[in-house]
């Protein structure tokens, strides 16, 4: 049975992020642009390498209204519903 | 060129200038300020007079001779091309 | 950071792009929610003045450490397996042209994918070997070391290693049991080895890993050989530490691949550039594929020099580990300036 290490973690520190999985095949993945100018030229690429290079279930691209506040609770809600995994950029 | 070795013992004399190629290689802010302005940069590294000219020429047999490393002429030659002329790349 | 920390807590896996720039600001939001360990995946900044095509080029070279952040890393296991368990499971060596990984229109496309055709064969191999750990013996290209301090042979023995190269940003996390281990038992036989917890990683490393890093990705354990800074250790002295290494790999309770990166023959900055000696690399793959691997360790400095081949002291080094072993050269490409060649040892 072999284990899985979230990378974010240091091999000897415990913590609670979110488990990974093995690898983004048949995985969902959404891509929140935050609303920051160029970001969507990022997500757009990353996209598309996702596209090319995994076999992802489904790609969902999401956009804040605006960077200044964390996200609405119902986009939030909507997300944890739909998503395996989310790729947030880009911060500046 | 038969009989001497390509890569030899860097000469201690020739440190200074090593650095700046070292730094021109592999610092993306140093490089930036030696195309501002190479002779500032070069002062920053306290270079000698010969070896600015040298570097300012491009001069790799020159650079040689004074004891540059021929990896790290080569490096900085390229990455100061990159910048000048952006070369394309296909990336993986 | 409120989002990203958020959906962590919702059991959603977050990679959060972030500029150089911002940092700092990211780091203070993430203390302030509790979750002082969350990382972001860094771009160079500034952003704003890009053009389209650049901030392009930022998602290409941050690809694989998003692609890392969200998805697991096999565990750093060191509870005893059996005895036929516990093993050294395989032995690589692979080419690390920079032109493989960013291809001038110089560079022959065809011969660039062959190469790359060879790593993926590698890479389905390590997952085949269901490998726990790779322990990758690389030259530096005076990039974490430069004339301040030059190790002979340097083991990264940190929690992780990180890089850049051009656009790209790697990091790996490290089996620090087995770096530990590595450094230990080898400083016991007699190796006065060099060790960092913080150099940065040269390309060397990255670019094999780039392609063959297998699925689910594992740690790494990074070994630095002195190639480019002359005097470097002798042929024989590399063979002999992948002697020690190899007994010390083989005694773990991890299974192993150990992976040379490097060669074959290439001149960078010399007028020999654009003339490897392919003969030479096409004579000394047949003794490796006699299983003579012991006569890399008997040629001298000299003549690697001379070859264009200083960096065969890594492959020196797996030899050692692996013995007599016969070589299965999965591709040998020569360009205009380099012999490509990716190699396994079965072992």
């Amino acid at each position: 049975m072999t284990e899985y290490l979230d990378p974010t973690d240091s091999v000897a520190v415990p913590r609670k992020t979110a488990s990974r999985p093995a690898s983004l095949d048949g995985k969902v993945i959404t891509l929140l642009d935050i609303s920051k100018a160029q970001g969507n030229h990022l997500l757009d690429r990353l996209e598309e390498l996702l596209r090319e290079r995994a076999t992802p279930k489904a790609i969902i691209r999401k956009k804040k209204p605006t960077f200044a506040r964390p996200a609405p609770d119902a986009l939030r809600k909507e997300i944890v519903g739909a998503t395996d995994v989310l790729v947030e950029g880009l911060a500046d | 060129m038969d009989g001497e070795p390509h890569y030899r013992f860097p000469p201690a004399s020739a440190y200074r200038l090593n650095r700046c190629l070292f730094a021109l290689k592999s610092d993306d802010a140093f490089r930036a300020r030696f195309l501002k302005d190479a002779r500032a940069a070069m002062r920053e590294l306290e270079l000698e007079a010969e070896d600015a000219e040298a570097v300012l020429r491009a001069d790799r047999d020159a650079l040689l001779a004074r004891g540059a490393h021929p990896y790290l002429v080569f490096m900085a030659d390229l990455r100061l091309r990159m910048e000048r002329e952006p070369i394309s790349f296909e990336f993986f | 950071m409120h989002d990203g920390v958020f959906f962590e807590d919702n059991g959603i896996p977050v990679a959060t792009v972030i500029s150089s720039e911002f940092v700092r600001a990211a780091r203070a939001q993430a203390d302030a929610l509790g979750a002082a360990d969350y990382r972001t995946v860094m771009v160079a900044h500034p952003i704003q003045p890009l053009t389209r095509e650049e901030v392009r080029a930022l998602a290409d070279g941050a690809f694989d450490e998003i692609v890392r952040r969200i998805t697991a890393w096999r565990r750093c296991r060191s509870q005893r397996r059996s005895r036929a368990d516990a093993m050294l499971v395989g032995a690589f060596a692979c080419a690390h042209t920079p032109q493989l990984l960013a291809r001038p229109s110089s560079e022959d496309r065809d011969l660039v994918l062959r190469v790359h055709a060879a790593f993926a064969r590698v890479k389905r191999r390590l997952e085949a070997l269901r490998a726990d750990a790779i322990a990758i013996v690389a030259g530096d290209h005076v990039e974490a070391f430069f004339l301040d301090g030059v190790p002979a042979l340097a083991v990264y023995v940190g929690t992780e290693c990180a890089g850049t190269f051009g656009r790209y940003r790697y990091r790996f996390p490290i089996h620090e049991p087995l770096a530990r281990a590595v450094v230990e038992h080898g400083v016991e036989r007699g190796f006065d080895l060099f060790y960092t917890q913080r150099a940065p990683l040269d390309y060397a490393f990255y670019v094999p890993l780039h392609f063959t890093m297998p699925e689910p990705a594992v740690p790494i354990v990074p070994l630095h050989v002195n190639v480019y800074l002359p005097p470097q250790p002798t042929p024989r002295r590399c063979h002999d530490w992948g002697r020690a290494l190899g007994e010390i790999l083989r005694a773990r309770p991890e299974r192993i691949a150990l992976m040379a990166s490097g060669g074959m023959s290439h001149f960078p900055g010399t007028d020999r550039y654009a003339s490897p000696e392919f003969e030479y690399d096409r004579r000394l793959l047949e003794t490796l594929k006699a299983g003579h691997g012991r006569e890399l360790a008997a040629i001298t400095g000299e003549e690697l020099d001379k070859m264009g081949n200083i960096e065969l002291r890594t492959w020196a080094t797996v030899l050692g580990a692996v013995g007599d072993v016969k070589a299965d050269v999965y591709c040998y490409e020569p360009s205009w300036h380099h012999g490509n060649a990716v190699v396994e040892w079965r072992v």
